[in-house]
């Protein structure tokens, strides 16, 4: 062991407004604190942000940041989490992305990005080996997102893995509210639009050069076998019999949408049916033999599994189209969401499109279906939709859609503002025909009436997008005290399994490590992560994390305007559907708010204002976040605009 | 033929360090790389690469700049050649009954050759070398041999330990350094890159 190592987080600082870059270090005992990624994000913006600040304010940052294991050798060891006030729900955005570009920022010799003010003109920054440049990027505008990764490369004359990016397309430039930010031509991040700050500040893209350089550890030899140990936990199962990694590691998740029809959380046609006897036409294995499909095995940093693939098709009316291999979520969206039974060649072109537009295909494809279903019930016209005929399938349709969204052409200019925002602008009954959840989010692609524990994941979350893992098939008593998985809607067993498991998604996102790794043993994840900082971290300090971040995201939000009121889900998530094969037992306002009472309670949260108690926050080390919260005159937030 | 990991290539993903028969890959922190000489050449891990990071031929690594050099004070020197046949890397060259000549550009800065004089005809430049021998932490070593290969005087010794593939675990035996023979020239430590020599 190196006994001088110490972990302290190196800062890169960019100015876009004066152009100034500096640097700086987090010490040692605010790194062990907040982990890292979500963790270092989250409590940034908590430091440096004034309240009420609102996602399009040049106060509003933009920050990478990367966990203690990113771009070490740890299994899936890819992961940047981007952090900022995201424009769907004015409160926090943190996003996680794979890929590579966490690794070269390791690597270039920073864990934490920070992307403050406006800049006057289109930028990009140039991460080099002697060098670190804002440059001029009027040149790349109007390219999508692979587009504007190959001139860059070209550009810089870093073709292939001498170098990564990560960039905003059209819709980020056109402040769509759901754009994402995309990095090595397949990874995004985009819950709660990330990619439109971005665009907001005028920065296109941010190339790094990849540096053929080790990472400092503490201790390497511990590293090498803590390591190999977390691999092969993470390869087994549950003692319920579950995959730990659903599979992944053979077939993605795109071979899980068999799994999902059977579990009944295939969502199909907007919500109004249940059950897609089509999804064998879009499940991995078939597409794989489809000989009009290309697919070649394109990894994250260090991971071996047999998960992300680059795809191209090669006949028919889409030939040449490139992209990446949709996931579970962009094949769902555009086949059984938008009901889509038999044209698998344009489901693919469609996820594709999205992808390169760069917006985030949860809220884009939610918001196709609901289009969909307006077209259906005459409530949107083809007039309206700038002739597009928006007929349930119709994959060539929802293509031209989205090219209007992302361009804010016509009805796009609508559509942008997501879901909700769209529902509400359309009326005439779109918002109880939305899916959404009341912060302002599209939810993932699943069916969440299937198991009443996804409700509380998404209306209750604070950053967009899952805050709760699936409580369904969890089991671990070891270190959560789970022995059985919880009854699909069962209430008591519901809420009590999420307070016990409330942490696991903040550590998730935290360790720098992809969440499909993460559902191991947590032994191993903390023995890893004390063989690369030199810690002697316990699994009870790293659950202790995990809460204190789900508090202080929380307070993030409330300090920013949102209230107690503005957590839910919308109706359609309550609706019975109107026809299909199961009817789910539907969960009312009343029993989601009981959930959410009773979870508030269990994490010490004051269950009328959804608010962690002083006495919480002090337990959680967040004393001065307790003092901030006593001494804010919540009243005064409530006057301020909180929707930009 | 030998091969190397392009480490602008590798992906860190680790499916050739557990592929590999014979174990002659070694993860670094954040690369993997070829040890050639456990290397057996039967190309497991171009074919399970799914980067392409195998590459033939062998990796540049960079040496160690020398500590120190030795040159020749020809006023001393009686040319007996007893330096000259010392030296580990040919660096020293001339003839006999003549001042000897060292070509600092291949010195090593062991100081073998300054141990073997008689006339006190050899003197550093740079670093002195250190009285107490180095040693090597047994918890840090990773017995990769560098430190070995590269001893001028032999002083080093380890035996590269079997593979236990069932755990998926190599065990190391860690290398150590006889005190009797040590220069304390510095070398090794210069070599080791996981910092296990003191």
């Amino acid at each position: 062991m190196d006994q001088q190592y110490i972990y302290e987080p190196r800062v890169l600082r960019v100015d876009l407004a004066t152009g100034t870059i500096t640097r700086e270090k987090k010490d040692a005992g605010w790194a062990r604190k907040y982990l890292g990624g979500m963790g270092f994000g989250t409590r940034i913006l908590w430091e440096e942000l004034p309240p009420e600040t609102a996602w399009n304010a040049p106060e509003n940052e933009l920050i990478f940041s990367l966990g203690a294991l990113t771009g070490t050798t740890t299994c899936g060891s890819g992961l940047c989490c981007v952090n900022t006030i995201g424009p769907l729900t004015n409160g926090l955005c943190s996003a996680q992305t794979l890929g590579h570009w966490g690794s070269c920022l390791r690597r270039a010799g920073y864990d934490i990005l920070i992307i403050q003010g406006k800049a006057q003109r289109w930028q990009y920054l140039f991460i080099g080996e002697s060098a670190v440049e804002l440059r001029p990027a009027e040149h790349l505008l109007g390219k999508d997102c692979w587009e504007t990764e190959d001139a860059l490369k070209e550009e810089l004359g870093l073709p292939g893995r001498a170098s990564s990016v990560a960039c905003v397309g059209p819709a980020g430039e056109n402040l769509v509210r759901f754009a994402g930010i995309l990095n090595d031509k397949g990874h995004i991040a985009a819950s709660n639009g990330p990619g439109c700050v971005m665009g907001d500040k005028k920065l296109k893209a941010i190339a790094i050069q990849r540096r053929d350089v080790e990472v400092a550890v503490a201790d390497p030899l511990a590293l090498d076998r803590a390591k190999e140990a977390w691999f092969q936990n993470a390869n087994e199962t549950t003692a319920s019999g579950r995959s730990k990694t659903s599979g992944v590691r053979y077939v993605g998740t795109l071979g899980s949408l068999n799994m999902m029809n059977m579990a009944h959380l295939l969502p199909v046609k907007n919500y109004t049916e249940t059950g897609f006897p089509a999804c064998g036409n879009f499940n991995r294995d078939q597409l794989e033999k489809d000989e009009r499909f290309r697919w070649v095995r394109t990894a994250c940093w260090a991971c071996p599994w047999n998960h992300c693939h680059s795809l191209e098709i090669l006949e028919g009316k889409y030939k040449g189209m490139t992209g990446d291999e949709p996931e579970y979520e962009g094949m769902s969206a555009m086949s059984a969401l938008i009901g889509n039974f038999d044209d698998t060649a344009g489901g693919l072109a469609l996820s594709i499109t999205i992808d390169r537009l760069g917006m985030d295909l949860k809220e884009g494809g939610f918001l196709l279906a609901m289009v969909y279903e307006l077209y259906e019930e005459g409530i949107l016209t083809k007039e309206e939709l700038g002739g597009i005929e928006m007929d349930w399938g119709s994959c060539d349709a929802g293509i031209a859609l989205l090219h209007k969204v992302a361009r804010r052409e016509g009805i796009g200019d609508i559509l942008a503002g997501g879901v909700k925002r769209a529902a509400e602008a359309i009326g005439r009954g779109a918002p109880d025909r939305g899916v959404y959840t009341k912060q302002g989010f599209a939810p993932h692609i699943h069916d969440q009436r299937a198991q009443w524990s996804r409700l509380p994941g998404f209306g209750m979350s604070d950053y967009g997008s899952n805050l709760m893992n699936p409580v369904e098939g969890f089991v671990d008593k070891e270190n959560f005290g789970i022995e059985k998985p919880a009854k699909a809607f069962d209430l008591e067993e519901i809420t009590d399994h999420y307070v016990r498991i409330a942490c696991h998604r903040p550590v998730d996102d935290s360790t720098g490590v992809c969440m499909f790794y993460t559902q191991a043993d947590w032994r191993c994840v903390v023995d890893t992560l004390n063989a690369v900082t030199g810690w002697d971290m316990t699994v009870e300090e790293a659950k202790r994390f995990g809460y204190r971040m789900v508090s202080l995201m929380r307070c993030l939000n409330l300090r920013n305007g949102l209230r107690a009121h503005d957590y839910g889900v919308s109706k359609r998530m309550m609706s019975p559907p109107k026809a299909g094969q199961w009817s789910p037992p539907i969960a009312d306002e009343a029993t989601v708010q009981e959930m959410f009472r009773r979870i508030g309670a269990g994490l010490g949260w004051k269950p009328e204002t959804a608010r962690p108690t002083g006495e919480t926050l002090r337990g959680l080390d967040l004393a001065d976040v307790a003092e901030e919260m006593e001494g804010l005159d919540l009243a005064k937030v409530d006057q301020a605009v909180r929707k930009a | 033929m030998a091969q190397y990991i392009d480490g602008k290539a590798c992906i860190a993903c680790g499916e050739c360090w557990r592929r590999c028969p014979v174990g002659a890959i070694t993860a670094g922190t954040s690369r993997f790389a070829i040890l050639a000489e456990r290397c057996i050449d039967c190309g497991i891990c171009g074919e399970t690469c799914p980067e392409g990071a195998v590459r033939p031929g062998e990796e540049v690594r960079p040496v160690p700049a020398p500590r120190r050099t030795y040159r020749v004070l020809e006023e001393a020197c009686i040319g007996c050649s007893l330096c000259a046949r010392a030296c580990p890397a040919g660096a020293i060259t001339g003839q006999l009954k003549k001042p000897y000549h060292i070509d600092e550009g291949r010195c090593l800065g062991c100081g073998l050759c300054a141990s073997k004089c008689r006339k006190n005809a050899l003197a550093p430049a740079g670093a002195p070398m250190r009285e107490e021998p180095y040693f090597i932490d047994i918890d840090a070593c990773v017995s990769c041999g560098l430190c070995a290969r590269h001893c001028p005087a032999g002083a080093i010794t380890g035996v590269e330990p079997p593979l236990n593939y069932e755990l998926r675990e190599i065990v190391k035996t860690p290398f150590s350094i006889d005190p009797a023979k040590c220069l304390g020239c510095g070398i090794c430590q210069d070599w080791c890159r996981v910092g296990a020599v003191r």
